[in-house]
């Protein structure tokens, strides 16, 4: 049973970094690429540590593991956020106001 | 060959759509699209091959990497927010 669930999770996990790079391969711009990103970073991680926890193990290398899939989880939308920020900004860029402008 | 072994070779292959539009791309954004992309399939085929190679010293390898990964990917973008 164990390892059945080892391998559904894996398996579960390899969909999504399948489905995340198709996506982001095929994808026009990085705001869509960005979009695909998302499971990627999100759903994969938990996955692959759900198997690592079926898989059995010591209990800190469990731990290890989920601490990974935390950080990418937490560091994702922090990510994906300021990526799509700076992009924003480099197409509207802000007008820039001569000294003469501004007055004494 | 176990799951495990399967994950961390299409993982690998993953890889390769970052580093062609790394390659092939004007964009500083898509750049950091493709850091962060390859970043994380980095991290799951470090989890991956701690378990193929039975060598758990890889997920501290993995762990460092997404920490590393993080920091960088900030730095990155804000050079290319205030300077470039």
């Amino acid at each position: 049973m164990g390892a059945i669930l080892v391998d559904l999770f894996v398996a579960a996990a390899l969909g999504m970094v399948v489905v995340g790079s198709t996506g982001a391969a095929y994808s026009r711009g990085p705001l869509a690429r960005l979009h695909f990103l998302g499971p990627l970073s999100l759903l994969a991680p938990p996955l692959l540590a759900a198997a690592w926890t079926c898989q059995g193990g010591s209990f800190a290398d469990t731990a290890k593991c989920w601490l990974t899939a935390l950080v990418l989880i937490l560091q994702a939308p922090i990510l994906t956020h300021v990526a799509a920020h700076a992009h924003w900004r480099r197409r509207h860029p802000e007008p820039r106001t001569s000294p003469e402008e501004l007055g004494p | 060959m176990n799951a495990w072994a399967v994950a961390a070779g299409s993982i690998l292959l993953a890889i390769a759509p970052a580093a062609y539009l790394l390659v092939r791309s004007s964009n500083l954004v898509d750049w950091y699209v493709a850091m962060q992309w390859a970043g994380t399939l980095g991290v799951l085929m470090l989890l991956c091959l701690a378990q193929v190679l039975g060598r758990p010293g890889f997920i501290d390898l993995a762990l460092a990497l997404a920490l590393v990964d993080y920091v960088s990917g900030l730095l990155f973008i804000t050079v290319i927010e205030r300077w470039l």
